[in-house]
């Protein structure tokens, strides 16, 4: 199953200057200062380069905190 | 940090992890999406790149194209942004353009379409560009996205959630090809390629399969080793030395050049080898000794990954590279390095090859001999002195602008200066063309001596590294006193000064016989006190006195 810590260390690449421990309980778009919608579309691609998948366009919407990506992972089959 | 400007008429995605890729050397600023023409404009010194998609830049649907000049107009509005930047900035500038647009196999079948049209005169003009601003550099994305193909770098999703024509791939695709151009403009192309030769150049061990039983030329792989050769003959022919570096018994290697009908490579191609059983990362430092070449010039290709992590294990300066497994793939690869790559090549690169040639059979015929006078004496070497005059000025000019090691003075003569030179007689000017077993050398020595009344001074005194430690220095001298002495002159005035690379020549006056100059002497050369250099040595002797070194050699 692909959980949220490991997609925290991938957000952590994607933001190298920010301060992953103000992020919270449900790190979503908006969380850090960084994570804003250019952000947020930054990291979609970085996960789909990383894990080898793709999101249809729906997905890449709908999807705002780092559960909704795990989940949309895990419906993709994907084990971290 | 250098800055580093990126804009473009496609969304970027600043910060995007692909453009990491460029941050190492720059500091990226990728301004607001959308103001692309601002920035060509807006004269601030500093590298740029423009990354331009035909589809943001020309609505091509709306365009009305009747003839070759309207569709020249609509470009040259749309180039003007870029123009003004080229005209107003010497900065580098990098155009990365894509054109590339799905269409029907049909509509194209029997006339141009008008995107095809559109998108062959923008190419042109850039072109047309390069020649005229040394400053652009110009990358066609259409070429570098159809290696893997357009589907993997282009992303409409992307494009209709954010403008970004580009996957994530197609960014990373991007941001190499910007950064090996930016690399290059820093960095000078790889020198060497060294090349090992069984299941290299050529398929199979020849040692045990024999010349009939290795794999070159015919069908099947033995054409794509051909194929290699050929592609590792077109990097020859840019300037690039080839180098073998195997494990053989030499004469099985050199019988293959000479015999297989199959070979592409000729041993002339060939500047240097090392063909015997002593570990490669030894051979490839005498290598970099006999061409004086640093080991970073040089790049490494090996099919053994043992010989391989040998060599980047032993010398990771050496660009040691990772060859495909597969043979087939080879001469696409080879051709498409970019450590050998360069910019353009002139006429004086092709010659390089001959002249590292010469050189590397000199520094190993050296080791074969101990005496080193011997050696010298059976160089036959053979100095012809030409005058400093119209056909000779360039390559004086020349010398003097390069000559680092063996320069007396390092005086940066241009043409123009030489040209009154060789006009006045109050200079005793000549150059040395010198000729030995190796080769034609060309011109390579220039000594100017400024005499006035029975004085002369040393005014220029200089010899190419290409001949160094042939003792042509004391010939040169030897010819200039020859000439003092017709003019009736009496006394030889001359300075060493010192420079970053120059030290070695600092014991060659005084070994010569000149001695450290006195107030008396300067006193009587008053004429040049002018001249001399503050930071120099000045040496001085009589003319008739002078009896110079290793004469015997010429």
């Amino acid at each position: 199953m692909m959980n949220v810590a490991t997609l925290q260390k991938l957000l952590a690449e994607q933001f190298p200057d920010a301060d992953l421990s103000t992020l919270g309980d449900n790190p979503r778009v908006g969380s850090l200062a960084e994570w804003d919608s250019l952000g947020h579309f930054n990291f979609l691609l970085l996960v789909e380069e990383r894990y080898s998948v793709r999101f249809s366009m729906d997905e890449m919407t709908e999807m705002k905190s780092l559960e909704d990506i795990a989940a949309a992972l895990n419906s993709k089959g994907l084990a971290d | 940090m250098n800055k580093l400007k990126i804009t473009g008429t496609s969304n970027l995605l600043p910060r995007n992890k692909a453009w990491d890729v460029l941050k190492k050397n720059w500091s990226l600023d990728f301004g607001i999406y959308g103001d692309w023409a601002q920035v060509l404009m807006n004269e601030e010194d500093y590298p740029a790149v423009w990354v331009m998609c035909l589809k943001d830049l020309i609505e091509i649907d709306s365009v009305v194209i009747e003839n070759e000049a309207t569709i020249s107009k609509e470009i040259d509005i749309r180039l003007g942004p870029l123009v003004y930047r080229l005209e107003n900035s010497e900065a580098t500038t990098i155009v990365a353009f894509l054109t590339w647009a799905q269409e029907s196999v049909i509509a194209g079948a029997r006339s141009q379409s008008k995107r095809l049209r559109v998108a062959r005169r923008i190419e042109a003009s850039l072109y047309t560009l390069t020649d005229r601003f040394p400053s652009l550099y110009v990358i066609s994305l259409d070429e570098e996205f159809a290696e893997k193909g357009m589907d993997s770098f282009l992303d409409a999703r992307n494009y209709y959630l954010s403008s970004c024509r580009f996957s994530f791939r197609g960014l990373d695709c991007l941001a190499h090809a910007v950064g090996d151009i930016l690399h290059r403009i820093a960095h000078a192309a790889h020198k060497v390629l060294v090349l090992d030769c069984d299941n290299t150049l050529w398929g199979g061990v020849v040692g045990e399969a024999g010349l009939d039983g290795i794999a070159l030329g015919g069908d099947g792989v033995g054409r794509a080793y051909a194929d290699f050769q050929r592609v590792a003959r077109f990097w020859a022919k840019r300037g690039i030395i080839l180098a073998l570096l195997s494990k053989n018994n030499e004469q099985d290697v050199w019988d293959v050049f000479k015999k297989h009908p199959g070979m592409q490579l000729k041993k002339s191609d060939i500047a240097t080898s090392r063909l015997n059983w002593c570990p490669k990362p030894n051979n490839l430092l005498e290598l970099a000794e006999e061409l004086g070449l640093g080991v970073d010039s040089f790049i490494f290709w090996d099919d053994s990954p043992f010989e391989r992590e040998a060599m980047s294990e032993a010398l990771p300066q050496v660009r040691t590279l990772k060859v495909p497994d597969d043979v087939n793939q080879w001469p696409a690869y080879l051709q498409s390095l970019s450590e050998l790559a360069t910019f353009s090549v002139s006429e004086e690169d092709r010659k390089k090859v001959e002249q590292y040639r010469q050189r590397a059979a000199y520094v190993a015929e050296r080791k074969l001999v101990t005496d080193e006078e011997s050696f010298l004496r059976s160089l036959e070497m053979i100095p012809v002195a030409l005058p400093l005059a119209t056909e000779t000025l360039s390559r004086a000019e020349q010398l003097c602008m390069k000559t680092n090691q063996f320069n007396l003075r390092t005086i940066r003569y241009v043409k123009a200066d030489l040209q009154k030179i060789s006009h006045s007689p109050d200079y005793e000017a000549f150059l040395v063309q010198f000729k030995d077993r190796f080769g034609n050398h060309g011109i390579v020595g220039l000594s100017i001596a400024h005499v006035l009344q029975d004085v002369a001074f040393l005014d220029t005194f200089l010899l190419s590294c290409r001949v160094l430690g042939r003792r042509l220095e004391c010939w040169m001298l030897d010819h200039l006193v020859e000439r003092l002495k017709k003019r009736g002159c009496v006394r030889l005035l001359a300075e060493y000064v010192p420079t970053a690379k120059n030290a070695f020549v600092a014991a060659f006056l005084p070994e010569q016989g000149l001695s450290p100059v006195t107030e008396e002497v300067l006193s009587k050369a008053f004429c040049f006190r002018n001249a001399l250099d503050n930071s120099g040595q000045c040496f001085t002797c009589e003319v008739a006195s002078l009896n110079i070194n290793n004469m015997e050699l010429f």
